[in-house]
């Protein structure tokens, strides 16, 4: 391809703009990825952590991960009334995920290479949103205790 | 797919219409190469390169689209700012092959991995693609980027985008902090963990 020289070029000069001016682009990006790479995302630097922590990209991935019912402008306003799509995804669908696929709990956080597949599970929308109220009902009610409803979801309890 | 082509030339010919009175482009196109539309339109970059693309490749974009049916613009040609023309052409030449043609993976394999490992070139490719409103072309790019950044650690994003780490020393720990507090209210020991640290 003709690009090759003009390619080349660029390279040698440091990066013309970096990845981090344009945070709707930036945005963009980590709305395509995964819960694991967004926690590690999160730690790179001030303007990545920012970003991170929008809750339209953590809407994005849990778009990705429910089926069934419209996610619409209703279904937005009761998950930002219940505590906002990342504690969704934190609490409900990421769970439910790493329990469809078999990954375990404990490297979810650590950020190491995931050699597993893209996780393609799907949580149904009233399932989330009923675990997501309980966990709601929970925090308003709770005092001083923990919530501590949705635990299950991590680790299976043994009731024999 | 022929409904959705001839939905492409239906809305192609409405847009036309209307503005057909400033349409002057049609004495420019050479025949051999324009043998199913014959509105085209003229886009004209920052850098002052003019580049003839049809009517439906030009709806692809849906800034362009609203410029088109907003006439705003002279003499037939839009200009379209910031992007220079390497990528502009990488752009519309996405946009000329998804024309008519439902966009699958392997245009992901032909276009976008021209443009090879993360660089300048890809990003500019995603701004142009966010500016122009090209919907699956920014969906593509993104995706790249988001692939190349999964898996990776801190250290690794840093270096390959060049980001310099500006966390200080305490907001690293309150993010440790936030994280552990967040993992451990999801293990069942949450409430013995709680009392002992």
């Amino acid at each position: 391809m003709g690009t090759s020289f003009a390619a080349e070029e660029e390279h040698d000069k440091p990066h013309g703009y970096n990845i981090s001016d344009n945070v709707d682009i930036l945005a963009e990006i980590m709305s395509r990825l995964d819960g694991r790479s967004l926690g590690v995302a999160a730690c790179v630097c001030r303007v990545w952590y920012a970003v991170c922590n929008r809750d339209s990209v953590w809407e994005a991935l849990c778009d990705r991960h429910v089926s069934g019912g419209d996610a619409g402008p209703g279904t937005r306003s009761v998950v930002r009334a219940l505590g906002g799509y990342r504690r969704l995804y934190r609490l409900c669908v990421g769970p439910v995920l790493d329990r469809l696929t078999g990954s375990t709990g404990p490297d979810r956080w650590t950020g190491a290479r995931a050699d597993s597949v893209e996780v393609r599970g799907n949580v149904s929308l009233s399932l989330s949103l009923s675990l997501f109220s309980i966990d709601c009902y929970e925090r308003l009610s709770g005092g001083s205790l923990r919530p501590a409803s949705l635990l299950f979801l991590s680790k299976p309890v043994d009731v024999s | 797919m022929s409904t959705e082509t001839e939905d492409l030339e239906l809305r192609a010919a409405a847009a036309a219409e209307l503005l057909i009175e400033v349409m002057v482009n049609e004495g420019l196109i050479s025949p051999k190469k324009r043998c199913r539309s014959t509105k085209a339109v003229i886009l004209k970059n920052s850098d002052g390169a003019v580049c003839e693309v049809d009517m439906t490749v030009a709806m692809e974009s849906s800034r362009i689209k609203r410029c088109l049916l907003a006439g705003k613009f002279k003499n037939g040609v839009i200009a379209v700012s910031g992007s220079d023309t390497e990528i502009f052409d990488m752009a519309i030449g996405f946009c000329k092959k998804c024309v008519g043609i439902h966009p699958t993976i392997s245009w992901e394999d032909n276009v976008v991995r021209d443009v090879g490992i993360y660089s300048d070139d890809l990003l500019d490719l995603i701004s142009a693609a966010n500016y122009l409103g090209m919907e699956g072309l920014k969906n593509m790019t993104c995706r790249k980027v988001a692939d190349m950044i999964k898996g990776l650690t801190n250290d690794d994003i840093r270096e390959l985008f060049g980001i310099k780490d500006d966390l200080t020393i305490s907001e690293k720990k309150m993010i440790a902090k936030a994280k552990k507090a967040e993992k451990s209210t999801t293990s069942p020991f949450a409430h013995r963990d709680a009392t002992l640290s």
